[in-house]
């Protein structure tokens, strides 16, 4: 699967030099690009945002404004159409809320941040958000073999502030067959880690499932199931807002954001119903490499810019 | 039971959130697929905006998009906030506009999730009307976002 990945990677990069023979191609190459990063991400239990916007920025010279522009579109497509079906029965409604607003405030701030960057600061801003996402990009690697997700946290003690907020939402299990009723914890501590999410978001074109399926479970305690499908109302949430300051300055160009917004949803379509079949652990690794590999390409042509 | 988990009736979730969750995700969808069937109109009939063999190259020598949108297509300059409910009859034009509609599901659901919290008193006021205004702050930096679009280049 990484040598398909590698391989349409180079199909789009042979796109390069203009000898392209018909645009059609230029459509299908990004399109299964696209379809190979869906695939991989939902298998491996993430999103497409981050693996794209790393790869597109690391191995082709697309300029990050279109890049960040696209992966704020695929993002917000993916988890919208995922949003539709956990809103039915898992996740939180009033989790979403109070963490979409910090959110989506410093998501806004990050992507008019980013577009300065580039607008600015020109070559040497490009390379400065490349090597600050090759750190956060290589940082999420690791984070996916280290951090321990937990599936029912136990809570021995609830704070005052939290518990005023009434945030405990109680859902049916279908795999136990019994209702969960959770409590909650920390959720000031959630609001500004959101805050950091948010901004990086907005500035990197990434959805954030990475880091707030984390937040919700580790953090405030939620059950697994509970924070990674309510993280996925957070970013369609927060990304609409967010992709607002890309969609003005013409940042989507159509020719390359609606094969790879496609691709990426078709690929998760196509992953979440392969992902029963196979040991999605195998993925995971393949995913970790493709990210760390990803994130020191990034720091290398980030640096290598710089000088 | 200490572990959370009980055998109760199953809880029906908030309906502001599934409201939500289904105008959001059937116009995302619609979007998409709006924008799918101009992008093959724009590649089936050429009857584009772009310039596309110039556009391509472009992107990959690593253009700015004001580059891209002066060279490439046919305004020759930068494009202003809704530009293509005037360009519907191009492909590129339908392809802008199922993405402007994708990206609006957001902004319709979330007037539709404040809209449905005001079914009852209940909802409306619970914790003092806590979610109500952040689902109205949220709403709020959406469509500042989405007035700028157009009216502050």
């Amino acid at each position: 699967m990484l040598f398909l990945v590698l391989s349409a990677v180079n199909i789009v990069r042979s796109n390069e030099n203009g000898s392209l023979a018909s645009s059609a191609s230029f459509f299908f190459s990004v399109f299964t690009l696209c379809f190979f990063i869906g695939l991989i991400a939902i298998i491996a239990g993430t999103g497409g945002g981050v693996l794209f916007t790393s790869l597109f920025l690391g191995f082709t010279s697309v300029h990050p404004d279109i890049i960040r522009a696209t992966g704020l579109l695929a993002a917000i497509a993916g988890t919208r159409i995922g949003a539709r079906t956990y809103l039915r029965s898992i996740a939180n409604i009033r989790i979403a809320l109070l963490l979409g607003l910090p959110y989506t405030l410093f998501a806004v701030l990050g992507a008019f941040f980013g577009l300065y960057l580039t607008k600015h600061f020109g070559t040497f801003g490009i390379a400065l958000i490349k090597l600050l996402l090759g750190f956060i990009v290589v940082g999420i690697g690791m984070a996916y073999i280290f951090v321990k997700r937990s599936e029912y946290p136990s809570i021995t003690a609830v704070d005052s502030f939290t518990q005023k907020l009434g945030l405990e939402v109680p859902y049916f299990e279908q795999s136990i067959g019994k209702v969960v009723n959770y409590k909650l914890r920390h959720a000031w501590v959630a609001i500004l880690l959101c805050c950091g999410v948010g901004f990086i978001s907005g500035t990197f074109g990434l959805g954030a499932g990475w880091a707030i399926g984390p937040i919700i479970n580790l953090i405030m305690s939620a059950p697994l199931k509970v924070a990674t499908t309510t993280s996925a109302v957070i970013i369609s949430i927060g990304d609409t807002a967010a992709i607002f300051p890309y969609f003005m300055s013409g940042s989507i160009i159509p020719i390359f954001a609606v094969p790879a917004v496609t691709g990426l949803m078709v690929g998760a379509r196509v992953g979440s119903s392969v992902a029963v079949r196979i040991k999605a652990r195998y993925i995971r690794y393949i995913l970790v490499l493709i990210l760390i590999f990803a994130g020191v390409r990034l720091i290398w042509v980030g640096l290598w810019m710089m000088v | 039971m200490d572990d959370g988990i009980g055998v109760d009736a199953k809880p029906k979730p908030p309906i502001e959130g599934r409201i939500y969750g289904e105008i959001s995700g059937w116009i995302t969808i619609l979007g998409i697929v709006i924008a799918l069937i101009g992008t093959f109109v724009s590649l089936a009939s050429g009857n584009s905006i772009f310039d596309y063999n110039s556009t391509v190259r472009d992107l990959f020598s690593g253009c700015r998009e004001y580059t891209i949108w002066v060279k490439d297509t046919v305004f020759h300059t930068e494009p202003y906030g809704y530009w293509f409910i005037s360009k519907i009859g191009y492909g590129d034009g339908l392809a802008m506009l199922g993405i402007a509609v994708a990206i609006y599901g957001g902004i319709v659901g979330m007037v539709c999730l404040f809209a449905a919290m005001f079914r009852s008193k209940e909802v409306l006021f619970y914790k003092k009307g806590l979610y109500t205004l952040l689902a109205l702050l949220i709403l709020s930096v959406m469509l500042f976002c989405a007035w700028r679009a157009e009216f502050a280049l």
